[in-house]
């Protein structure tokens, strides 16, 4: 697909998912009903559960655009990797900043050192360590090969992460949407949370296509510059 | 003074301000608040990405106008 393209494609699928969120948006206020138990704040379910299925989708991108990237060596791989990883970042910082404050109101505090937080945090740290070990490094291919490795390794916490509540006592609740005998969840609540979920994933595909396209330009014209100035490839 | 109180006083919890005040003063509040500030985080956070992609948009126009420049 030509960057051009990308571009179009990307600035389309992100203004769809921002009417879908605005119109969840709406949702949440005006029709869902409140929760029994927890009352106003589970409302903010309907951002903390798409911005953690979104972060697992951005992080699983990365460690699929890292491996096709160690495997080919295709340049294009890394930088669909970079942008993901970036999208990962913002929408992980969206559920660890949600999900406290959820927290706070249901469990009276902000924070709890129990499995899935833990292991969310540390996915988290680890593709923000991604970007540091990119950058450490005084040849880039080497850097870049490094973060692959790191984002493969890395992505091996997402389904620790999914089947954590589970495996291990936790004050994190059980799945009510993915389950095998299906949601538990009020069919209002399953509509709202459908389409938050579809508004943040066209939104992240969208953006994401947009900073691929602009990653992928840069190292271009990096590229050029260099063969210009020294008239040798990078 | 008193004997004027004691007649505003019935009107007194239908002041929405005071109601506002009482329901502060018990906590009732604090779960909007952080509806609010979840949300409110969630569009600074999406921003932020956008405001990102806009300046590398921004810089890339400049490096290509930069290059016409030079060709030219």
């Amino acid at each position: 697909m030509n960057l051009r393209k990308a571009r179009v494609a990307g600035l389309l699928l992100a203004s769809v998912g921002v009417v879908a969120i605005l119109v969840a948006h709406w949702m949440v206020v005006f029709w869902v009903p409140t929760e029994a138990s927890m009352g106003v704040v589970q409302r903010i379910f309907y951002i903390h559960v798409p911005a953690a299925w979104t972060t697992f989708l951005a992080f699983g991108l990365v460690a699929l655009a890292s491996l096709a990237y160690l495997w080919l060596g295709d340049d294009r791989a890394d930088a669909a990797a970079v942008a993901a990883a970036e999208g990962g970042l913002v929408f992980g910082a969206i559920m660890l900043t949600s999900g406290p404050l959820w927290a706070r109101v249901a469990w009276g505090t902000y924070w709890t050192w129990e499995p899935r937080l833990t292991l969310t945090l540390l996915l988290w740290f680890t593709y923000l360590g991604y970007f540091l070990v990119r950058g450490s490094m005084a040849d880039p291919r080497k850097g870049r090969r490094f973060a692959a490795v790191v984002a493969v390794f890395g992505s091996l916490n997402i389904p620790l992460i999914h089947v954590s509540v589970s495996w291990f006592r936790s004050l994190h609740p059980e799945a009510v949407v993915i389950k095998p005998e299906g949601p538990t969840l009020h069919p209002d609540m399953l509509a709202t949370l459908l389409t938050s979920l579809g508004g943040f994933t066209l939104l992240f595909l969208g953006l994401f296509s947009l900073r691929y396209s602009v990653e992928h330009a840069s190292r271009r014209l990096q590229a050029a510059r260099f063969r210009e100035s020294t008239g040798v490839s990078p | 003074m008193i004997q004027r109180f004691c007649v505003l006083l019935p009107l007194l919890p239908t002041d929405p301000v005071l109601l506002l005040a009482q329901e502060v003063g018990r906590g009732a509040l604090r779960p909007y608040l952080h509806v609010f500030a979840a949300y409110g985080l969630f569009w600074v956070l999406i921003l932020f990405w956008v405001w990102r992609i806009a300046r590398g948009l921004k810089q890339l126009q400049g490096f290509h106008e930069e290059r016409h420049s030079d060709a030219d």
